[in-house]
C-alpha cells in the first residue's frame, strides 16, 4: 500500500470517527432534551399542588400534602428541586406545609438516619443541608455531631444548616469547628443568624488565648449587635493582633452604643495602623453620637482620604452640628473640601440631606455655604463636572 | 387594605416563585402578569404600566434594582409603586434599594401571607 492510499485511509477513517461523534453528541442531546421534557411533564401534574401547598388558604392545604405526599418516585424526583428550592425560600405557613410533607414522604427521617450513618459524604452533605433547610431543632444534636464529620465539606455543610436552624447549643460547637478547619467566614454567618447569641456563649471566645476565636467572636459580637459585651470589645482595641483589633472596632460601631466613643477616638490617631484607623472611624460615623463631632471633625482632615470620607459621612450622620461642619468645609479649596463636597453629593444622592440642612440653617450655619433646601443641589457648593443631581 | 382589583406586573427568573407569588396575589383578587427578566419586566411595564410592580433583585440582565432605577426615570412609570424582593438581606441593600426609590422591600425567606399584606399596604399608600 502506497503511503498516499494510507493516508487516504486514515483520512477517511477520522472522518467517519467524526461523523459518529457528532451523530452521537446530537442523539445525546435529543435524548435529554426527551429526559428533561418528560421530568418537566411529570413535574407539572404537580406543580398546582405545589403552588397551593405554600400559597393556598389553610383548608386547600391539607388536600396538597396529601397529592405531594403520594406522588410516585419518579413524580417526586421531577418534583423535589422545586420543593427543595422553595425551602429556603419562604417561611411561616408555606414553610411548615413544605415540611410535612417531607414528613410524609420519610425524608426528613431518612436525612437524620444518612447524615451519621450513610458511607458517602455526598448523602451526608446532601442531608444536612435539608435538615438544615428544615429548620427543626429536633436535628440540632445530629449536626453538631456531622461538625467533626470526617469530610471537611460535610462539616461546612452541617455549620451552614446550624445557622439557619438558629438553636443557641450551636454556638459553642460551632465556634470550635475553627479548629477542625471549618472556615471562619462559615462560622461566623451561621452564628450571626441565631437569634440572641447570648453574651454568656460569647465571653469565653472573645477572651479565648487563639486569636483565631477572638476575631470571630468580635465580628459575631457585632452581627448580633450583642451590647452586653461591649465593655469586652472595647477592650479588645488593645489586643496585640491587629486582625483582633480591627474586628472589634467594627463590632463596636455595629453595637452602636455611645461608651465605645472613646476607645474608638483613641485608634483613630495617626500613630495607629491605617486600617484600623479606617474601621475605627467608620465606626464612630455609625455611633452618630453628637459628642464625637469634634473628633470627626478634625478627622475630616486627615491626609488618609478614606479616613477623612468615613470622617465627613460620619458627621453628615450626627446632625445638623456635623451637617454645619461639612458644608463649611466644602468650601476649603483642598483635599477637605473635596472629600466635603463628595459627602454631600452622596447624601443628597441618596435623599438624607434636606431634612439636615434645614436643621442647620435653624442652627445659624453662614447662609452662604449652607445649600438651600427648597434647591440643595443648586446651591451645593462647586460640584463636580458629573453633576450628580444632573445625571438623574 | 384596597378592595379594588389591580394590575400587578411581577418578574422573577426563578420559576417556582413567580408562581407562588402569581397565585397568592391573584387570589387576593389582582390581576397578574408574570415576567421572567428585568428586560421582559421594563418592556412590560412600559406596555401595561401597572398599578405595581414585585421585582426580584437577583434577574438575568436587568436586575431588579436596575429596573427600578429606569422606572423612576421613565416619566410613565415613575409613580408606579414597587416591592424589591430578594434573597439579599444586609441593610446596605436595604438601603440602596430604598435610595432608588423602591417603596418596600421583602427578603427571602418571605411569607407569601406577608407578601400580600406589604402589597396591600404600598397599594393603600398610593391611592389615599
Amino acid at each position: 500500500m502506497t503511503r498516499h492510499a494510507i493516508l487516504n485511509l486514515a483520512l477517511l477513517v477520522l472522518s467517519a470517527q467524526l461523523v459518529a461523534l457528532t451523530a452521537a453528541a446530537a442523539v445525546g442531546r435529543g435524548l435529554n432534551r426527551g429526559r428533561v421534557r418528560r421530568r418537566e411533564a411529570l413535574a407539572q401534574r404537580l406543580r398546582g399542588a405545589l403552588v397551593v401547598l405554600t400559597a393556598g388558604e389553610p383548608d386547600e392545604v391539607d388536600d396538597a400534602v396529601d397529592t405531594l405526599a403520594a406522588a410516585s418516585p419518579r413524580e417526586w424526583r421531577a418534583i423535589e428541586p422545586s420543593v427543595r428550592g422553595l425551602l429556603v425560600k419562604v417561611r411561616g405557613d408555606a414553610h411548615l406545609a413544605l415540611v410535612r410533607v417531607l414528613e410524609r414522604r420519610g425524608l426528613i427521617e431518612q436525612a437524620m438516619a444518612n447524615l451519621t450513618g450513610s458511607w458517602f459524604a455526598t448523602r451526608r452533605a446532601r442531608a444536612a443541608e435539608l435538615l438544615g433547610a428544615t429548620g427543626s431543632v429536633s436535628s440540632t444534636e445530629q449536626l453538631i455531631s456531622a461538625l467533626r464529620d470526617r469530610e471537611p465539606q460535610v462539616r461546612v455543610v452541617a455549620a451552614r444548616a446550624l445557622g439557619h436552624i438558629g438553636d443557641r447549643r450551636a454556638v459553642e460547637p460551632l465556634l470550635d469547628s475553627l479548629a477542625l478547619g471549618v472556615p471562619p467566614r462559615v462560622v461566623t454567618t451561621a452564628i450571626a443568624g441565631i437569634d440572641r447569641v447570648s453574651q454568656v456563649a460569647l465571653e469565653p471566645s472573645l477572651t479565648h488565648q487563639d486569636p483565631h476565636y477572638r476575631a470571630i467572636a468580635a465580628e459575631v459580637a457585632g452581627l448580633a449587635a450583642a451590647t452586653g459585651v461591649v465593655p469586652l470589645l472595647v477592650d479588645m482595641l488593645k489586643d496585640e493582633e491587629l486582625e483582633v483589633r480591627i474586628r472589634a472596632a467594627r463590632a463596636l460601631g455595629r453595637c452602636g452604643r455611645p461608651e465605645a466613643r472613646p476607645g474608638l477616638v483613641a485608634v483613630t490617631t495617626p500613630d495607629n495602623p491605617v486600617p484600623l484607623r479606617v474601621v475605627a472611624t467608620r465606626a464612630l460615623s455609625m455611633l452618630a453620637d453628637g459628642a464625637a463631632v469634634p473628633w470627626l471633625a478634625e478627622l475630616l482632615s486627615d491626609p488618609v482620604t478614606d479616613v477623612a470620607r468615613l470622617a465627613a459621612s460620619g458627621l453628615l450622620s450626627c446632625g445638623p452640628e456635623g451637617v454645619v461642619i461639612v458644608v463649611a468645609a466644602a468650601e476649603d479649596p483642598g483635599l477637605r473640601g473635596d472629600v466635603a463636597r463628595h459627602a454631600l453629593a452622596r447624601a443628597e444622592l441618596s435623599g438624607q440631606l434636606l431634612p439636615q440642612l434645614v436643621a442647620a440653617k435653624q442652627l445659624g450655619a453662614p447662609s452662604a455655604s449652607v445649600p438651600d433646601p427648597r434647591g440643595a443641589t443648586e446651591a451645593l457648593p462647586v460640584l463636580p463636572a458629573g453633576n450628580l443631581a444632573a445625571q438623574r | 387594605m384596597t378592595s379594588s382589583k389591580m394590575t400587578i406586573l411581577v418578574a422573577d427568573d426563578d420559576r417556582d416563585i413567580r408562581d407562588l407569588v402569581t397565585f397568592k396575589l391573584q387570589q387576593a383578587g389582582h390581576t397578574v402578569v408574570a415576567v421572567e427578566d428585568g428586560g421582559q419586566a421594563l418592556a412590560k411595564a412600559r406596555e401595561i404600566v401597572p398599578d405595581l410592580m414585585v421585582l426580584d433583585v437577583m434577574m438575568p440582565g436587568l436586575s431588579g434594582m436596575d429596573v427600578t432605577r429606569q422606572a423612576r426615570a421613565d416619566a410613565a412609570l415613575a409613580d408606579v409603586p414597587i416591592i424589591l424582593l430578594t434573597a439579599k438581606a444586609q441593610e446596605m441593600d436595604v438601603d440602596a434599594g430604598f435610595a432608588i426609590g423602591a417603596d418596600d422591600y421583602i427578603t427571602k425567606p418571605f411569607s407569601p401571607r406577608e407578601l400580600v399584606t406589604r402589597v396591600q399596604a404600598v397599594l393603600a399608600r398610593r391611592t389615599r
